[in-house]
């Protein structure tokens, strides 16, 4: 098992240590960390863009060939439910509607990377979850 | 990230080295608007050395399409691939761009 807990207090501080994060990353996915890199920092910088937090949780976790991250900030979240509820119903579509904006598509991004994301009812609180495929002999 | 920037009969060229993170889409974006501000509005930007970009840059380059496309210019993005071109076509941006080898 591999797990990372940090807190941080603003985004300067989640940069400093995003080598590591991204090491441990690499080390799990191979090539493919970059896509979970992204994932991981969409929820990152929706959690720091809050306006009433000043506190963010990122956990990492790897344990029987799922890997799990959960950032949590210390806000009063957003209204999840509306935005998960629109991008189950337009699917891809959503992006055409969005394709002139200049902001709007991390939601998105972080559903179509990971196998599964899960968020809290207050919408301050997200768990991505990717199922790793093992090679034989590894 | 690195940048590079040139202008050359009129299309200016923009080489990218590196992750493109919300810093670095700010900059970016800057150094595009110091060339549209002086009116040129034909971007170029080779794309084949960056490894990584989010919505931050994603976000930027539609910003700076629009400030072009309204002008009568435009964005071509040269040699995206790997997970960035992944990201281009899983947004549906490459149908807003023009794409190069």
């Amino acid at each position: 098992m591999i797990q990372i807990k940090v807190t941080c207090e603003n985004r300067d501080v989640f940069y400093k240590i995003k080598d590591m994060i991204n090491l441990c990353l690499e080390n799990i996915l191979k090539d493919d960390y970059i896509l979970v890199e992204v994932a991981l920092n969409e929820a990152a910088n929706n959690a720091f863009e809050s306006t009433t937090a000043d506190l963010v949780e990122i956990d990492i976790t790897y344990v029987d060939n799922t890997l799990t991250i959960r950032v949590k900030d210390n806000g009063n979240g957003f209204d999840v439910g509306d935005k998960v509820k629109e991008m189950d119903e337009k699917k891809d579509d959503i992006m055409v509607e969005k394709l002139f904006d200049e902001s709007g598509r991390g939601l998105f991004m972080m559903q179509q990377i990971m196998d599964k994301i899960e968020y809290n009812e207050k919408g301050n609180e997200v768990v991505l979850i990717k199922n790793i495929n093992v090679q034989e002999g590894e | 990230m690195k940048m590079n920037s040139k202008l050359e009969n009129g299309v200016v060229y923009l080489e990218l080295d590196g992750k493109i993170y919300i810093e670095q889409s700010a900059l970016l974006r800057e150094e595009m608007t110091s060339y549209t501000k002086k009116d040129h509005f034909e971007f170029v930007i080779d794309m084949s050395k960056v490894s990584y970009i989010d919505s931050s840059g994603l976000g930027a380059l539609v910003g700076m399409h629009k400030k072009a496309a309204s002008n009568g210019g435009s964005v071509v993005l040269k040699g995206l691939t790997g997970p960035v071109k992944q990201l281009f076509e899983l947004t549906k941006l490459t149908s807003i761009f023009k794409i190069e080898e």
